[in-house]
């Protein structure tokens, strides 16, 4: 410890533009310096020239890229490809956010390893395969004998980004460059990542260097932290982790009538109604109130947003909406209705029609209304001059509360939300969240508000609902404490890509739901 | 701005294909100005069959008729034809193919047989049967070219249209209580037309070669009016001691299919909505 590994003094890079001899700088003057075992984070926003950064380090700069500075490792000064060329690899090597094009799509998991094992360990043959079997063990990928044989499509987006880790390790580095790995995973798997890199460079006494655009990953790395902007590093504060569940004050349980109630709802997709996606769900969604629905990614969470919100027909069950037996109602009875039911979705970026203005698409909403589009706007506070704009002009967040309004123009009783902030930075997501707090009391909204953030539909909805699976697991007031140990692993955040919950079989009778506290329902557990 | 609007000018294909289609269309609409005058009407006496020269650039004909005069008139048919017969294929195609990929799956599963159907029955033979049965003319050979190139478009329409009814702004509209047509009108449709314009400009070439392959069997367009077809058709007799008659028709058929395809090559990469997107970045 103590011995500096990487040392990176003034590095200026920038681009030769053919036919402009001055090269635009886009880091200008970056000052680095990491020791062995060191734990580092680089944050920046898109485009703030990160994996440009990295790509100097590492002596990898795309072509009509110029650089100048110094760059030393382990004091030896790095100038040509040929200083590089040793560094690389048993030094330090780079792993990519994009692992189905870091991997060769033609070869084998295992072919791959061995072939990196024989080249910087030395052993092939039985004796690589082995050491391929334990690189796999470390990246906690389970079965590793079966993922040898598996080709990279075959694997999830998860396991190809440990494989790939497993192929980095293979050279025994003494820094690992870990380049935006996690920006395509969801939460769950994005959190598991990062305590996996932790894990492995206490492990093997491994200097970590985290590049990222995402506070949450930041924070759980922690370590030295700075901020890339303006083409310099700055250093960043460390900031603590978002707090954990701040539990509101137990809410008054809902009577009466519900806006929108669902009983024995069950779903699937084209031929699969003995294989249903979602099974036996009941829902109730009264006025002014919001209700979480949780549950890991592929859970059946949005199938059964699509069945309420009429996209798809569920093979069994009825939903009721008001009076109305919603599942029975035809051709204009049917799509007047409907519009009570509106939906935000998750990408804000599929969500708008492309060739579609603001204004246009906000007055089809009011059902042909030019006259409306203002207020709505002004509704989910976006500045009114975007009416004449494209999508493409605008940013994530106001895409997102542009949907918002094209849903409000609808004048609907029912709001669902399928991951409304997924694809937003944090203060986006909180701006989103607040804003449909307060439609949910101006408007009487009832909201559905679907994720697999548990800790955030717990600070924002009076309860939620648990589903792995496709079946409700447990109603949770948000004050309670959750019982069902799916409900735990959800709140903790863990939750292996490889790891198989225990499945409720097909055809069985559903053990019941037991309450166990007022309005808090338990699937499967004595009262 | 100026940046952007120079990358598009560099795109190889895009910038010769504009110049070459433009070019083409200039010379069919100026075509009675720059050569007034019957351009079928008999030439003088002494000038039959007369090569190349500088009082007529391309020769003359058997009849003393100016080639070049010829061909710039019947760049006007050909490219009439061209048109009207792909904007019949694509009218018929996308209508097809927006029925099938966002129809019930029992319309898509009928159309995609009739449209494999059509595909399989060998199109020229169905050509020369209608054109030897009706009489020739420009109204007809549009309608049987048109009618016999709208299955690709279908295909092209229905894949498309199937991937735009998984988006998110379609499943929006639907909940906002647009009915199906509405949906297809106001939110689909406006998405497909990139793809829809280069298929139409890809076609155009195709559907010249056509015309003119059946007004060489004599079964196409029937002197007067002029068409390429037919230049190369009154020519072939006298390939050896009368070449400019067919090679100059020959060479304006060859740029155009050339300048139309690399135009819808331009475009297409031009429409991509994944470049244009590396574009903004860049």
């Amino acid at each position: 410890m103590g011995e500096v590994l990487l040392e990176v003094g003034n590095l200026e890079v920038g681009f030769h533009r053919t036919g402009d001899p001055v090269a635009e700088p886009v880091l200008a003057g970056v000052d680095l310096a990491l020791e062995a075992g060191e734990t580092a984070v680089v944050i920046g926003s898109s485009g703030a020239g990160k994996s440009l950064l990295m790509r100097a380090v590492m002596g990898l700069l795309p072509a009509g890229a110029v650089w100048s500075g110094s760059i030393a490792w382990m004091g030896r000064s790095l100038r040509s490809e040929r200083d590089w060329r040793p560094v690389r690899g048993g030094g330090m090597t780079l792993v990519l956010q994009e692992p189905l094009a870091a991997l060769n799509p033609v070869r084998t998991i295992g072919g791959q390893l061995t072939e990196i094992i024989r080249r910087h360990r030395g052993p092939a043959g039985a004796e690589a395969v082995r050491q391929a079997i334990g690189l796999l063990e470390e990246v906690k990928l389970e079965d590793p004998q079966r993922i040898l044989r598996r080709f990279p499509h075959q694997l999830s987006g998860g396991m190809r980004q440990r494989a790939l880790l497993a192929g980095a390790l293979a050279c025994d580095p003494r820094l690992l460059i870990a380049d935006e790995i996690t920006s395509a995973q969801d939460a769950m798997n994005r959190d598991a990542l990062a305590d996996l890199l932790l894990d492995l460079g206490r492990r093997r006494a491994m200097a970590l260097l985290v590049v990222t655009h995402q506070d949450d990953l930041a924070a759980r790395i922690g370590g030295r932290t700075w901020r890339l902007q303006g083409g310099r590093l700055h250093d960043e504060p460390a900031r603590p982790p978002r707090p954990e569940v701040a539990v509101r004050e137990a809410p008054p349980l809902r009577t009466g009538a519900p806006v929108l109630s669902a009983r024995g709802l069950a779903a699937g997709y084209d031929g699969g109604a003995d294989r249903p996606v979602v099974r036996g769900v009941d829902l109730d969604l009264w006025r002014g109130s919001a209700t979480g629905l949780a549950g890991k990614s592929g859970c059946g969470k949005s199938t059964f947003a699509r069945c309420l919100a009429g996209h798809l027909d569920p093979c069994a069950g009825t939903l009721r909406l008001g009076d109305l037996d919603f599942l029975e109602l035809r051709g204009r009875e049917f799509r007047s209705a409907r519009r009570s039911i509106q939906m935000l979705f998750q990408d804000p970026g599929d969500s708008l029609n492309p060739r579609q203005t603001v204004a246009d698409a906000l007055a089809e909403a009011a059902g042909g209304d030019p006259g409306k589009a203002a207020a709505l706007l002004d509704e989910v506070g976006v500045d009114a001059a975007v009416a004449g704009r494209f999508p493409h002009a605008m940013s994530g967040g106001q895409r997102q509360r542009v949907a918002l309004a094209r849903c409000l123009g609808a004048d609907p009783m029912v709001l669902i939300a399928d991951e409304p902030t997924s694809q937003l930075d944090r203060p986006g997501e909180d701006r989103i969240l607040d804003l449909l707090a307060r439609l949910q009391e101006t408007r009487g909204l009832a909201l559905l508000v679907i994720s697999h953030d548990l800790g955030m539909l717990r600070r924002r909805c009076e309860r939620v609902l648990i589903m792995d699976d496709g079946v409700l697991l447990e109603i949770l007031p948000a004050h309670a404490r959750p019982l069902h140990p799916a409900t735990a692993a959800l709140l903790s955040g863990e939750g292996d890509p490889g790891d198989e919950s225990p499945k409720i079989p097909y055809g069985n009778e559903l053990p019941p739901l037991v309450e166990v506290g007022r309005g808090h329902f338990v699937r499967g557990v004595e009262a | 701005m100026t940046h952007r609007s120079a990358s598009w000018w560099r795109d190889s294909a895009l910038r010769p294909g504009l110049v070459i289609s433009l070019f083409l269309a200039l010379i069919a609409a100026t075509a009675p100005l720059l050569f007034p005058g019957d351009p079928s009407a008999l030439g003088e006496e002494g000038a039959r069959l007369a090569p190349p020269s500088s009082s007529h650039w391309l020769g003359t004909d058997l009849l003393g008729r100016d080639v070049l005069a010829r061909l710039a008139h019947g760049s006007r048919v050909s490219l009439v034809i061209g048109w009207l017969a792909v904007t019949v294929s694509v009218v018929l195609g996308t209508g097809v193919g927006l029925l099938a990929g966002l129809g019930p799956r029992r319309l898509d599963r009928a159309l995609m047989l009739a449209t494999d159907l059509f595909l399989a029955f060998p199109r020229i033979f169905l050509i020369l049967l209608l054109v030897s049965v009706l009489r020739p003319s420009v109204g007809l050979i549009v309608v049987v070219l048109g009618f016999s190139g709208w299955m690709p478009v279908a295909r092209l329409v229905r894949a498309e249209a199937l991937s735009l009814r998984e988006r998110d702004f379609v499943a929006a509209a639907r909940g906002l209580g647009l009915t199906g047509l509405q949906t297809a009108r106001r939110h689909v449709l406006p998405n497909l037309l990139p793809t829809v314009v280069v298929a139409a400009t890809m076609r155009v070439g195709g559907v010249i070669l056509a015309e003119s392959f059946l007004s060489f069997l004599g079964l196409g367009v029937q002197d007067p009016p002029v068409s390429w077809g037919v230049m190369i058709q009154q020519g072939r007799d006298h390939l050896l001691d009368g070449w400019w008659l067919a090679a100059f028709p020959g060479l304006a058929i060859a740029l155009t299919v050339v300048g139309y395809n690399l135009l819808g090559d331009g475009l297409r990469t031009r429409l991509d909505p994944r470049r244009g997107r590396e574009a903004r970045h860049g």
